[in-house]
């Protein structure tokens, strides 16, 4: 199910939060209820850890990970480092480079299989994400962006990817990254996709501002109702129909 | 719940755009019509835009990790279009700047050189060996492999750069050398960066060692490794580099971040030829001829010139270095004009963009070089010429002594140029000069007699005697608050030998009429006593006299005396706290 809650007042829950399918990690923040309300959607099933980083709470844009690893940007200290390495499970290995674009979180996005890439990332950086995430790599751009990881969001389920994108365009990506994708917004319209959503294969969380139209497209496309597209519409109607007569 | 929850009906065509994973690689082998929709298409590279697309998902996803993909997602970002296949090969032949990953150019960010060691050697003239080590402190802990891009006119036999966390993030320098000062960190980090250090060391000596043909078939070794790193470099045990061998140079000038393009940079000015009159010639030429033209002149004469610097090999390049001609003073001459070999007349080419806009004079003025700004306008430089932006030389000089240049140019030569379309306020002629420099002398000695006027002066003067009444005036209202306090002291001794008397006077009646008369002489001692001001005596002669009195008087007439005692005790110790205050 996909939940929405707000970090101390803001809504671009995706920079405070980073979700993958084997972690969690959260934001260090002055109130407990953005850690609780993750704390309660997904502490039987995996970690959820509070930490920084960088000294920064943009968990979410500073880091890139999957359910095989986790990559950290150089800026990031010794003591998260090991803080986050002591919380993770002993298989996610988490491993801090050397990149220019230290936002990992904005410049990549990925799922346990593939991750599309800024165009300028470094090739060492290129390598080591293939090595650490287990995953196939591609430079690519998003409606002309290319901050690929503020502008699309991607499970192994679906994606949503930024409003503007073309039809040709998103017919390519979702052939490209194997996986069904739909153009749209959160947070009342935002396009900035990663930063106001994060979403693993069973669990999404967005901001307050939300719409129930785009939660509802979030929850289809990344199949978290244990149901197909079609059958929103075909529920819908149903439950319309039955209450008018 | 969820019938409330999902009130807003989605449009059907919503979800058709959305793609089924199965679907792909079924449908798009066999629908050779609509790449488009089937989504097998790059459209970046214009791949199945108007002709066929992919024919399965493996071979998009091999076409989207060519490099040709990616030079097409760089010109698409740059809003040009996408270059087919065989026009991409043409413009790797060609060996143009091709950045495909970000690790190319970056020259923004300047961190530490370790180790640099090179060899440039070779048998045959233009065929030379090239091999490179480098190490650098960068918090990464992989081996980076660059790809060995073109070096024109070089072979590159063998080059590797090593790539380890070594450095303390923030607080730089390297983990051994914050050791040494005797704080031994337990952290992760700096047991991290310990390790690495090792390691890198034992890497360095391990390639050295795998490198030693290479290295003993080279005619001259070029090294540049700082303090700390030669010493790992040259180690004792090292064979094949010693520092005793005649054959190694170090690199006599400045480099930055070590890569391997700035190897092939510092291998360009090394065995490039620089002569400073041939600089002169082109610099008088260049305001006459045109541009384009006149280095490619140049660059044919430094092409000639090297070519027989290196046909008859006197001297090693090194030592053009190290004999101190201006080879770094004015890199922006010998990087662009005095290149050698091929590569001479693209890095022409290459500094045409940038090259009308910035005169020399420009360049000199903006430099703040005012001995290149004097030559160049003797040379017959316009001072009115304006770059791209208007300005004109005058206006971008950097210091006084380069606007002072141009002004005594106009001194010099008064009618030579129209010197107010050049912005040059006034011309400065020798006599001008001199009577600044005696003004400015005569101004230093008046200000200095000034000095030795004001310092005896404060001893005796009137500001003395303002001082001296300043002085006297603290003492008196420091005195007048003594007294004051005195006086309070006095006053509450007073009182407590009155209220002492008063106790004694009530006590009178109800004590025996035989006793009353030397309560009396008591109680009237200890009021004389009081009023001597005599401080805590008065109140403590009150207590014997009392003594023989009924018990509860003495206890109250002891109370009331022990409280007086307290007061004047604090009043006594603030008045000495005054004083030393």
């Amino acid at each position: 199910m996909a939940t929405r809650c707000q970090f101390e007042n803001s809504n671009d829950v995706g920079v405070f939060a980073k979700l993958t399918n084997a972690y969690c990690i959260c934001a260090l923040g002055g109130a407990e209820n953005f850690y609780s309300v993750f704390e309660s959607e997904l502490s039987d099933h995996v970690p959820v850890i509070k930490s920084s980083v960088a000294g920064t709470r943009l968990v979410g844009r500073l880091t890139v990970g999957n359910r095989n690893g986790l990559l950290l940007p150089n800026t990031t200290s010794d003591q998260e480092l090991t803080h986050i390495r002591n919380c993770l499970p002993d298989e996610v290995v988490v491993q801090r480079i050397d990149e220019r674009l230290s936002a990992l979180g904005n410049c990549i996005a990925c799922n346990d299989y593939v991750a599309l890439i800024h165009p300028d990332i470094d090739r060492e950086t290129e390598e080591i994400i293939a090595d650490v995430l287990g995953v196939e790599v591609f430079r690519q751009t998003v409606a002309g962006n290319v901050l690929v990881g503020s502008y699309c969001a991607f499970t192994n389920q679906g994606g949503l990817v930024h409003p503007k994108t073309s039809i040709e365009d998103l017919d390519e990506l979702s052939s490209l990254l194997q996986i069904p994708l739909v153009a749209g917004t959160v947070n009342r319209g935002s396009d900035v996709i990663g930063a106001g959503l994060c979403a693993n294969d069973w669990a999404a969380f967005c901001g307050l501002d939300t719409t129930s139209t785009e939660l509802s497209v979030i929850e289809s496309v990344f199949k978290l109702r244990d149901a197909q597209p079609m059958n929103i519409v075909n529920d819908l109607r149903a439950s319309l129909i039955d209450t008018m007569a | 719940m969820t019938i409330l929850g999902y009130l807003f009906g989605l449009p059907q065509q919503l979800f058709d755009s959305a793609v089924v994973p199965g679907d792909l690689p079924e449908k798009a082998p066999t629908s050779t019509a609509n790449w488009r929709e089937s989504g097998a298409t790059c459209l970046t590279c214009g791949i199945g835009v108007n002709g066929p697309g992919f024919a399965n998902a493996a071979e998009q996803r091999q076409h989207f990790k060519t490099d040709w993909h990616r030079y097409n997602v760089k010109r698409r970002l740059a809003k040009q279009p996408p270059v087919s296949e065989d026009a991409f090969e043409k413009v790797l032949e060609q060996g143009t700047e091709v950045s495909i990953s970000g690790s190319g150019s970056d020259t923004s960010d300047e961190e530490d050189e370790e180790a640099d060691a090179g060899e440039a050697g070779g048998e045959s003239l233009p065929r030379r060996q090239k091999g490179h080590a480098q190490a650098r402190n960068a918090p990464a802990g992989n081996t980076a492999k660059h790809d060995a891009d073109g070096l024109e006119g070089f072979d590159v036999v063998v080059h590797k750069t090593f790539h380890r966390y070594v450095v303390r993030a923030k607080a730089g320098g390297k983990q051994s050398s914050k050791d040494a000062t005797g704080k031994f960190a337990r952290s992760a980090g700096s047991r991290l960066r310990r390790y690495n250090e090792v390691a890198l060391e034992r890497d360095v000596q391990e390639l050295l060692a795998s490198w030693a043909d290479h290295l003993a078939s080279a005619d001259l070794i070029f090294v540049h490794a700082p303090a700390s790193n030669a010493r790992s470099l040259f180690k004792e045990e090292q064979t094949t580099l010693l520092q005793s061998n005649p054959r190694l140079r170090r690199v006599p000038f400045v480099t930055h971040r070590p890569t391997f393009s700035e190897t092939k940079r510092v291998l360009r000015l090394l065995t490039a030829v620089f002569r400073p009159e041939l600089a002169e010639q082109l610099l008088a030429t260049q305001h006459s001829e045109h541009a384009a033209e006149e280095a490619e002149a140049v660059a044919a004469a430094a092409e000639a010139l090297a070519g027989a610097q290196l046909n008859t090999a006197p001297q090693p390049p090194s030592q053009e270095g190290h004999s101190g001609r201006p080879a770094q003073q004015e890199p922006e001459e010998a990087d662009g004009e005095a290149d050698a070999g091929p590569s001479a007349s693209s890095a022409a080419a290459r500094q045409q963009p940038a090259g009308p806009s910035e005169a020399p004079l420009h360049k000199a003025a903006k430099a703040g070089d005012p001995e290149r700004v004097k030559r160049l306008l003797e040379s017959g430089h316009d001072p009115c010429a304006r770059d791209a932006k208007g300005r004109t030389p005058y206006a971008l000089a950097a210091d006084k002594h380069t606007r002072d240049a141009f002004r005594r140019f106009m001194g010099q030569h008064p009618d030579r140029w129209d010197y107010a379309a050049a912005g040059i306020p006034s011309a400065l002629t020798e006599e001008m000069e001199a009577a600044q420099q005696a003004k400015k002398a005569a101004h230093k000695t008046k200000l200095k007699g000034k000095e030795a006027e004001r310092k005896p002066g404060k001893g005796d003067g009137a500001g003395g005697s303002a001082e001296e009444q300043r002085k006297a005036v603290a003492a008196a209202a420091e005195a007048a608050r003594l007294q004051a306090l005195d006086d309070e002291i006095a006053q509450a001794a007073a009182e407590a030998a009155t209220m002492a008397a008063r106790l004694n006077a009530s006590a009178k009646p109800s004590a025996s009429s035989g006793r009353a008369g030397g309560n009396k002489v008591g109680g009237g001692a200890g009021g004389a006593k009081a009023g001597k001001a005599s401080g805590a005596k008065g109140g403590a002669a009150a207590q014997p006299a009392a003594a023989p009195t009924p018990e509860e008087l003495a206890r109250r007439r002891d109370m009331m005396a022990a409280a007086a005692e307290a007061r004047m005790r604090a009043l006594t110790q603030a008045s000495q706290q005054q004083k030393l205050w």
